[in-house]
């Protein structure tokens, strides 16, 4: 049963990955972030140990279980009800990120930009592009991938570079003051951003070279880092002190540019950065959820149930927080501890269980 | 506000079933029952949340199970800072 024609290349996989992580966190991260690392706010992204632990479970299920997304293994492994149940949580828990992805898109577009329209509208109708998208199959969105990563890295550098003159290096200073603890403990709100590697697991049955993909995912990993590093950097050596007193630092960071007094509000551009990112990001999930979904009812086809998903999806956005500040609150506090746990712990426990099967057997 | 919000719903699930409803034909049994579960517990949901709009969501159940965890990842932070 192939509920999925479509074939992708390995750079479109981590592409649609580097897309998937990175624009939330340039987004919410820094002010998290800054609480524990302080000035060593740029050193933090470097400790993206779960990065790498997402990334060889999800290749240690495909190496396992070729052809199959772990939601998928999780049966073979648990056996049908148990593994049933398993999938069932996982694929809620993809639709819960998914809803909160959405909502901090939603809230963060009605904050800064669009003031006077309900959030409802704007998270409804980036829904609504969204399962069109999803409907059209994996290929449509690792092309959107395709295309965005480089508007995506041009917007950015444009962001960075006016910058530059303005930039104290000064602030840096001391450099690892304490060690190498409040770095460490800075980049655990983090890890929850880096574990969204594995998502991966997902698109790697649709790769048409999966050898390529390992490398292709060490190169994204690096990506991510180095955009948090460069993101970060360039924050703290603007806003120095005060970068945890904005829910938005890089938002700030981008109201500030001001070149001869004539290129200036480019927020515009980190709007459009977020946009872009943000659609991509809402895509990869809702297409986990989607064909997470069909596997697990035994459909033959993903197309008819995008759109009830899509109202699912909409209404979990809605439903996961009564406002903002919780939502801000939760992501730094909770939020993190349940995407390590479903996200890191759980499909690590499932393989080495695979691992224990097979030696028995 | 209450009715306006079902009338919305409604509609809103009205325009999706419409828009479904030429390739309807085409879908399986299995594919039907599903589309129309899951279009079923999107309008409970969306019913429940019009009615409640603050029932409490999965974000406050997350919240309840990792208290402890949050706690001590407070203390550190707050040790940290003072």
């Amino acid at each position: 049963m192939v509920l999925e024609k479509g074939k992708i290349s390995a750079p479109q996989i981590g592409k649609m990955i580097y897309l998937a992580v990175t624009p939330t966190a340039i987004l919410s991260t820094p002010a998290i972030t800054y609480k524990f690392a302080k000035q060593d706010l740029w050193i933090s992204p470097m400790w993206a140990f779960s990065g790498v632990i997402a990334i060889l479970i999800a290749f240690g299920f495909h190496r396992w279980f070729p052809d199959q997304n772990f939601v998928q293994a999780c049966e073979r492994i648990l056996g049908r009800i148990l593994g049933k149940v398993f999938g069932l949580f996982f694929l809620l828990y993809y639709l819960y990120l998914g809803g909160v992805i959405v909502r901090e898109y939603g809230e963060f577009v009605v904050g800064a930009f669009l003031i006077q329209t309900p959030l409802l509208v704007v998270s409804g109708s980036m829904v609504l592009v969204c399962a069109i998208v999803v409907r059209s199959g994996v290929e449509i969105i690792a092309r959107f991938a395709d295309v965005f990563v480089f508007i995506f890295a041009l917007l950015f550098l444009l962001l960075i570079i006016p910058l530059l003159p303005d930039l104290h290096l000064l602030k840096l200073q001391p450099i690892m003051g304490e060690g190498i603890g409040p770095s460490l403990s800075g980049s655990f709100v983090l890890q929850a951003w880096f574990s969204e590697f594995l998502t991966v697991s997902f698109l790697i049955p649709f790769a048409n070279d999966v050898k390529k993909v390992k490398k292709s995912m060490a190169m994204t990993l690096l990506a991510v880092i180095m955009t948090l590093v460069a993101s970060n950097l360039v924050t703290l050596l603007l806003l120095g002190n005060i970068t945890g007193n904005f829910t938005y630092p890089f938002l700030i960071v981008a109201r500030y540019i001001n070149l001869a007094d004539f290129f200036t509000h480019l927020e515009s551009l980190f709007m459009a950065i977020w946009v872009l990112g943000a659609f991509v990001k809402i895509c990869v999930f809702f297409y986990v959820v989607t064909i997470g979904t069909a596997q697990w009812m035994n459909l033959r086809d993903y197309q008819p149930i995008v759109f009830p998903l899509g109202f699912l999806l909409l209404l979990m956005s809605i439903w996961i927080a009564p406002n903002m500040q919780e939502l801000t609150q939760a992501l730094s506090t909770s939020i993190i501890f349940s995407v390590l746990t479903v996200l890191i712990c759980i499909p690590a426990a499932l393989l080495g269980l695979a691992w224990i099967r097979r030696q028995w057997s | 506000m209450i009715w306006e919000g079902l009338l919305g719903v409604a509609a809103v699930l009205a325009l999706m079933v419409m828009y479904d409803w030429r390739s309807m034909s085409s879908y399986t049994k299995r594919e039907k029952t599903a589309y129309g579960a899951l279009t079923g517990l999107g309008a409970i949901l969306a019913i429940l949340l019009v009615l409640d709009p603050q029932m409490p969501g999965p974000t406050q159940w997350i919240d309840v199970i990792y208290q402890p965890l949050v706690n001590l990842l407070e203390k550190l932070t707050v040790q940290r800072s003072g």
